[in-house]
């Protein structure tokens, strides 16, 4: 392998680790806070690309299209995501929340065939953004460079929202014990509401943001489906760190497996899946 | 209604059970001479449906572990089936108790991981296991023929009838139901029932939980496989989606529907699945979101299925006859 294949593959990875990340960062956002997993977030994130292509085309022309349609999107899917958490709060079971988001896995599916049928769409890179820039002789396209840089900012404005802001606060202490947090006087349902309009914008977001460098179609939440809730599990259920660790392993041993073997490069990811979980049980920084 | 009334109904109650009992089997012995072959087929899609759903039951319900992608042994079963009669030449009434051994082998390997984990991860886990399934299924082209699947698995002569072949389905679905009931009333049952119910306390008094996590986790597999080696000749072919996420998600709908606290619950759910299937399937392609809309109002609505409903209103009844005598 030349270097230059060697970083090129390197980025690729990070880019697809990164973009699992972001989905990543708010199932993990949820399930610290309210321990749900959320299976529909796939679905969301499907809803975001598909609703991004159509937002997207009807703004083009103006300033900051993409950027706007961004904003929008998640915006939107984080309505369809409180609209899905008001539905699960007279839950109280674990398997009935997960079931319940299990059941909405196939309404959203079929509503977005309903709406946008079978076919696939592709989406153009957003102008500016369609280049590659040179470094010591290595081409690496910008728009990967852009990915990489969007989850490592939602990642950080995550953090200072939870470690500098009042809600912040009252969020971290919700994952710490919700009764008590209740008993302070803080409504915990809005708080839940809230949380999870901030999972499904990230979802939505990453939708959209992902979008260009595949193909939007019926089946595209089922693909990322199993890579998603594969970092949750060996980052470690809850943690925000070890989901961004396990992102970037499970990135790069795809984009690596790729050029190895190319047919199971899926493959790799169990092998290392069942090597952590193996050594640690309860995900790289997850509590036992 | 007086007192004497009601004793003298009581022992007829008795009786009245065992004649529905009686009809019950006499109906499903003749049924094949009175439908069309349609139905016919439809009904052995129940019974291998309601198998598949009581094996994943044996998870959810009375151990309270969620698995996502149950359909993988079903899966392995329906291939190691297919690949023993097609490759060796072996017999299918031999085949079948190989390809349940072999889909116990996968699910042991299996489970040693995900007997590792409880819960979210375990459900996860399963989910991607399932999907490394796939993945080989679809892509290890010299053994399974990739994405095309293995064609042409015909049921032997014997029961290659519309007729037959559900005669054939029906035993075998009934032994293996009676055989399941008998390990859920049995102390390896109750123990799993006791870990679903309190996981530490059962550590604390002594049970090996991981040790019986696995177990369960094999005899579920088994089962599967044994539904999906039926499926096989049923269907004349296996392909890979036969152990993708989707098939995966059916006896999950089955059993929610159907409850998952009663033993017959997931056969009432796969009687509903069915046919919301081809005849709801029939009428929309979005019958997805039909049976989505199902799932998630049994869920809220209806907690513990239809089976659930109706054992309620059941001891409802009985509590109402005692407390009146």
């Amino acid at each position: 392998m030349t270097f230059v294949t060697f970083v090129n593959q390197f980025i690729s990875g990070a880019t697809y680790g990164l973009v699992l990340y972001m989905m990543a960062l708010g199932l993990t956002l949820i399930f610290g806070v309210m321990s749900i997993v959320n299976l529909a977030h796939p679905s969301l994130y499907m809803l975001g690309a598909f609703l991004g292509y159509f937002i997207w085309f009807s703004l083009k022309g103006y300033f900051f299209s993409f950027w706007l349609s961004v904003l929008l999107v998640g915006l939107v899917v984080a309505c369809a995501g409180i609209i899905l958490e008001l539905f699960l709060r007279p839950l109280r079971e674990h398997t009935e929340q997960i079931l319940f988001t299990y059941a909405f896995m196939y309404i959203i599916a079929d509503l977005v065939k309903m709406f946008w049928g079978g076919r696939y769409y592709t989406l153009p890179r957003p102008p500016g953004l369609d280049g590659s820039i040179i470094v010591d002789g290595i081409t690496l396209p910008t728009y990967n460079l852009f990915i990489i840089g969007v989850s490592l900012l939602f990642a950080l404005l995550l953090w200072l929202l939870l470690s500098k802001t009042k809600l912040g606060k009252i969020i971290r202490a919700a994952v710490f014990d919700r009764e008590m947090v209740a008993m302070l006087g803080i409504r915990l349902p809005w708080l839940f509401t809230l949380v999870f309009g901030i999972g499904a914008f990230l979802a939505g977001a990453a939708g959209l943001l992902a979008a260009p460098m595949g193909s939007i179609g019926v089946g595209m939440d089922a693909e990322i489906m199993v890579p998603v809730f594969v970092v949750c599990i060996i980052g470690g259920m809850g943690s925000f760190l070890g989901a961004l660790i396990a992102s970037l392993i499970i990135g790069e041993v795809y984009a690596f497996g790729i050029l190895v073997l190319p047919q199971m490069a899926m493959a790799f990811m169990f092998v290392v899946v069942v090597v952590i979980l193996i050594i640690r049980p309860q995900g790289i920084l997850g509590k036992s | 209604m007086n007192k004497e009334t009601l004793e003298t109904l009581r022992p007829g109650m008795r009786g009245w059970k065992l004649w529905t009992l009686l009809a019950g089997v006499i109906v499903a012995v003749i049924i094949p001479h009175l439908l069309p072959r349609y139905y016919i087929h439809l009904l052995d899609l129940f019974l291998i449906g309601s198998l598949f759903a009581l094996s994943f039951n044996i998870l959810l319900g009375s151990t309270g572990l969620l698995s996502f992608n149950h359909a993988a042994y079903f899966g392995v079963g329906a291939y190691a089936t297919a690949l023993l009669m097609k490759n060796l030449g072996l017999h299918y009434f031999i085949a079948i108790p190989l390809s349940m051994a072999i889909t116990g082998v996968i699910a042991a390997i299996i489970g040693y991981f995900c007997s590792r984990v409880v819960a979210m991860p375990f459900a996860i886990l399963t989910l991607a296991f399932g999907e490394l399934l796939f993945v080989i299924s679809s892509k290890w082209y010299t053994l399974t023929r990739g994405d095309d699947g293995i064609q042409s698995v015909y049921p032997p002569s014997i029961i290659d009838s519309s007729a037959g072949f559900y005669y054939f389905t029906l035993i075998v679905v009934a032994l293996a139901t009676l055989a399941i009931w008998r390990i859920l009333n049995s102390p390896f049952g109750y123990t799993l029932q006791c870990i679903r119910d309190n996981r530490q306390r059962s550590q604390s008094i002594g049970i090996n939980v991981r040790h019986y996590q696995w177990m369960v986790f094999i005899v579920s597999g088994v089962f599967a496989g044994l539904a999906g080696s039926i499926f096989v000749t049923f269907n004349w072919s296996v392909a890979p989606t036969d152990l993708g996420v989707v098939k995966g998600g059916e006896p999950i709908i089955m059993t929610i529907v159907g409850g998952q606290y009663v033993f017959g619950g997931p056969i009432i759910g796969a009687a509903i699945f069915t046919f919301f299937q081809f005849f709801i399937g029939k009428i929309t392609i979005y019958w997805a979101l039909i049976i989505g809309i199902v799932l998630a109002l049994v869920i809220r609505f209806m907690r513990g299925g239809i089976g659930g409903f109706i054992q309620k209103k059941v001891t409802a009844r009985r509590q109402a006859q005692q407390s009146g005598v």
